[in-house]
């Protein structure tokens, strides 16, 4: 209560500009009044009593004072009479309960002699304003929200309804256009293009090419530009995407300006958004980058390519990329797409500083059966990862022969299991002499190999 | 003049303390609020479906100890099995379960014993049996049968199986999102300049809830005060606490609940330690650790949003067994790596997220108490100024209100899972009283773990009874 209180009373200083009223329960004879108030009620402390009070009371002396000299109420706090502010701000418990005078009376005092307990009311106050002002905010915002997805929700049927129609011939451009510049729908272009957006994924030919015309038409490239400069970096993908898919003329020279952008969510935008905007050479983008390029930018540039069903080039262009990103991501896409006419480069890179880039060489090799690279993996095998011992050893079930047995055999007979287990798969896919050699290992090892034999001949494992 | 000497200390130690954790927790509300939108706005821009038929998708193994489990298994594991990610493999760790968890899963699942070679790169207690289904619908659930060890050896035993680059670590009775693997791998393919080591995501009370085939089809509320109350603690701990340590890279607790990590660095570091109750804390402090060693570029990462709903303890005795148990966790993570603190060599971990677990989190409910005696003794005596007493009080009230309010305001402006006003309402009021009623007992659980640690020496989980699917991550 108190501290309500003192919430309409802070408020109340600092927004009132009028006269304030001062109660001193003290006798003065020399009362000086201008005016005053019938609906002010004082509590008469002494009594106990609530009531008007009695102007000709000998227990009141009322001072109407005059703010003029007082502009607010910091500046009668720290800028004027101190003993003034004091009794003013003793003369507001009227507005307490009485058990609290007392209290509230000694928080002023002691606010008086020690200024840090100010400091405290003041951050209750803040405090306490700022659970009412998310109070407000959340049940404002609960309000919006509904009204807000109500009326998107009215808008998006209406832009749909006219874009339908323009797929289904019923309506052309030029009137689409023209109902969808109708004023009252401006402020809502944002969604529009949104709505455009979407149409585009699952349209195609014709219907697409209406799409940006529409784009155009209502010159809501602009809109996408402003978007581009903005600060904020949800707004510069947004800008991206939407010049990007609306196929803008410039849309091109803006990606190449974010390409190495600072802010990796910003530049995995523009290397997503380039093989769309440049269909015809989707990858050229790999020989500007100078920086990392994401999993996650690789990830969506496949998705991309799959379902555009874009032309895939060869990527011996950029193999050779100082960027272990771009190395990494030519030899995925060479893996995946087979381009065997690429196996030097991939074999080259089973010497390559990087082990992840050896790792994807290597497999890449058994993938794409890249007999010529044997012999370097087994001269390699002891200085290697274990990681990359293992793929080495996953590679050799499809490049290996017979005469790999020697190889394999010594494999087995190290101490990792994991590596054991993929050389004893290995050595069973070798055919008839593999397995052969491996039912005689089974005798002579210093361990028992039908477990692991077991363990591998089950497919599930 | 000792008395005085003392008195003078005991409030110079106090105050400075209350000022220092509510310039602490200001400050990490600040820096929440800042990272939640650029969260908000990320998850906007973000083409999810991309991994979904992906070739470059990482392959994720699941790991769940189950132990006595058998109401919800069948379920838990359905509801597993429908997630969506392109390449994930379950792995389910019977952990020595004394009822038909393990035979219940055969029948479910079609499981048969299969010939393995355990590759046990971390130590464990032994694994009998290994189970794979006959159908071919189920080829990526692997049933382990092993000896009951606890929580962390029988992830220790997963993560021996697991075949994927990554695995996630989650208590088989919680709800997992659908889209929880592609969200949660997403730091992990989207970070380029450093490791990431592990990624956790927010943890929601599903208590009155309406859950159908393991799948959460309403979201309530919790109609009981002490969930309820819980509801209000985790949103605080998730929203405003642990993302700001995420953006200071200070993060060293991912939930038991639901945490993706990089299997290399987790076997490289020893894995779980099975020794103590803190496993989900101790593996990420680890972890890190390795991490300063090799002086290696690294990240744990975290995703404000709700991607596993468990049940919380409606019961005070479960409750308070429950976070007996953290504290002795947090307790026993801060002793065995009482070489971070204050220690310029492991960074921000070590110069600030490990100090403010010490001050903040295991003595916090130490020195409140101490301060609460203290004003006791004064008020026995008569010495309480009273008028400071209830300045300070109602400072320290609407601090604690407001913080809890801005943690429901942050929930709702981002995710709006509560939709109806009446929910919102029952939130604030909740956040009110929570101080005067809830507060206190949680207190007096973590003095009581202080005491099970350092007096009784208690170093188990303790006996946890069975209700509905809650074993109790910690936010």
């Amino acid at each position: 209560m108190s501290l309500v209180f003192l919430i309409v009373f802070t408020a109340s200083l600092i927004i009132s500009g009028d006269a304030t009223a001062q109660v001193v329960p003290e006798v003065n004879p020399a009362l000086a009044i201008d005016s005053v108030s019938d609906t002010i009620r004082i509590r008469n402390s002494m009594e106990g009593k609530i009531g008007n009070p009695k102007i000709d009371s000998p227990l009141y002396r009322i001072e109407i004072k005059d703010d003029r000299t007082y502009d607010n109420f910091f500046s009668r706090l720290f800028l004027f009479d101190s003993k003034n502010v004091k009794s003013e701000l003793i003369g507001w418990n009227r507005f307490l309960p009485t058990p609290f005078d007392e209290l509230y009376r000694g928080i002023i005092e002691k606010a008086f002699r020690f200024p840090v307990v100010f400091v405290f009311l003041a951050l209750i106050l803040a405090l306490a304003g700022n659970v009412v002002l998310v109070i407000a905010v959340l049940f404002i915002t609960n309000m919006t929200m509904n009204y807000r997805l109500r009326r998107t929700r009215f808008v998006r049927d209406h832009f749909e309804k006219t874009l339908t129609d323009l797929m289904l011939q019923v309506t052309d451009t030029k009137e689409a256009i023209g109902i969808l510049s109708k004023s009252n729908l401006k402020k809502h272009y944002n969604l529009l293009i949104d709505v455009m957006m979407d149409f585009q994924k699952s349209f195609r030919g014709d219907s697409d090419r209406q799409i940006t015309e529409i784009y155009q038409g209502l010159n809501l490239s602009k809109i996408s530009y402003n978007k581009i400069y903005s600060m904020s970096f949800y707004e510069q993908v947004k800008g991206l995407r939407e010049l990007t898919n609306m196929k803008h003329h410039q849309a091109t020279e803006m990606i190449m300006d974010k390409l190495n952008d600072p802010i990796n969510i910003v530049r995995t935008e523009a290397q997503i958004s380039y093989p769309y905007a440049n269909p015809d050479a989707p990858f050229e983008f790999l020989g500007f980058l100078e920086k990392p390029f994401s999993r996650w930018a690789q990830v969506n540039i496949f998705y991309l390519i799959k379902i555009h069903e874009m032309p895939v080039p060869s990527f011996d262009k950029w193999i050779t990329s100082g960027n272990p990103n771009v190395v990494n991501f030519c030899i995925l896409m060479i893996n995946l797409f087979q381009q065997q006419e690429n196996s030097q480069h991939i074999i080259h890179l089973l010497g390559a500083p990087n082990e992840t880039t050896r790792n994807l060489a290597i497999f890449t090799c058994g993938n794409l059966h890249l007999f010529d690279s044997k012999d370097i993996m087994k001269s390699s095998f002891e200085s290697e990862t274990l990681g990359n011992r293992i793929e080495i050893t996953k590679a050799f079930n499809i490049l290996g022969n017979e005469s790999d047995i020697p190889f394999i055999e010594k494999i087995i007979q190290g101490e990792s299991i994991a590596l054991r287990l993929e050389a004893i798969r290995t050595l069973n896919n070798l055919g008839d002499g593999g397995r052969a050699r491996l039912s005689g290992l089974n005798q002579s090892m210093n361990f028992t190999l039908s477990p692991y034999i077991s363990h591998i001949q089950d497919i599930r494992n | 003049m000792l008395i005085h000497i003392l008195d003078i200390f005991a409030e110079a130690i106090i105050l400075v303390y209350a000022i220092a954790i509510f310039i602490v927790y200001f400050s990490l509300s600040i820096l929440s609020g800042k990272e939640l939108l650029k969260y908000f706005y990320t998850e906007k821009i973000t083409n999810f479906d991309a991994i979904l038929s992906s070739p470059f998708a990482p392959t994720i193994s699941i790991i769940a100890p189950a132990y006595n489990e058998s109401v919800t298994i069948v379920e838990n594991i359905r509801a597993l099995l429908s997630l969506y990610y392109p390449n994930f493999e379950i792995i389910i760790v019977n952990d020595g379960s004394k009822d038909d968890t393990l035979n219940k899963t055969i029948e479910a699942y079609e499981l048969e014993k299969i010939p393995y070679i355990i590759d046990y790169k971390i130590e464990c207690k032994e694994i009998v049996d290994i189970y794979k289904s006959k159908k071919k619908a189920f080829n990526n659930l692997t049933i382990i049968n092993k000896l009951n060890g606890g929580k962390a050896d029988a992830l220790n035993a997963g993560i021996n199986m697991a075949k994927g680059q990554y695995f996630i670590a989650i208590d088989v009775d919680s709800i997992i999102d659908p889209y929880a693997l592609q969200k949660l791998v997403l730091p992990f393919l989207t970070t380029t300049d450093a490791r990431v080591i592990a990624t956790g995501g927010v943890i929601r009370i599903a208590n009155s809830c309406k859950i159908k085939d393991g799948q959460l089809v309403e979201i309530n509320v919790p109609d009981d005060f002490l969930p309820r109350c819980q509801v209000i603690e985790y949103n605080r701990a998730f929203l405003l606490g642990r993302l700001a340590w995420s953006r200071l890279d200070g993060l060293l607790l991912i939930s038991g609940a639901l945490g993706l990590f990089d299997k290399e660095i987790a076997i490289s570091c020893g894995g779980y330690y099975p020794k103590t109750v803190g496993e989900d804390m101790e593996i990420v402090v680890r972890m890190r650790k390795y991490m300063e060693r090799r002086k290696e570029k690294y990240k744990v990462a975290y995703l404000p949003e709700p991607l596993c709903w468990t049940e919380a303890p409606s019961t005070l005795k479960i409750l308070g067994s429950q976070r007996n148990r953290w504290t002795r966790g947090t307790i026993d993570t801060i002793f065995l790596h009482r070489d971070l603190f204050f220690n310029p060599k492991f960074g921000t971990m070590g110069m600030l997220s490990f100090p403010y677990w010490v001050f903040f989190e295991w003595l916090a409910p130490i020195i409140e108490t101490m301060g609460l005696l203290y004003f006791l003794l004064l008020a026995l005596f008569g010495f309480p100024n009273w008028i400071f007493f209830s300045v300070m009080f109602f400072f320290v009230y609407f601090f604690s209100i407001s913080f809890s309010s801005f943690a429901i305001l942050y929930d709702h402006l981002i995710f709006h899972r509560y939709t109806k006003k009446r929910m919102i309402l029952k939130l604030l009021v909740t956040s009110w009283i929570e101080p005067f009623f809830y507060h206190p007992m949680i207190t007096w659980w973590a003095l009581r773990g202080n005491w099970d640690y350092f007096v009784r020496k208690k170093k188990a989980w303790g006996k946890m009874t069975r209700e509905g699917f809650s074993k109790g991550a910690r936010p």
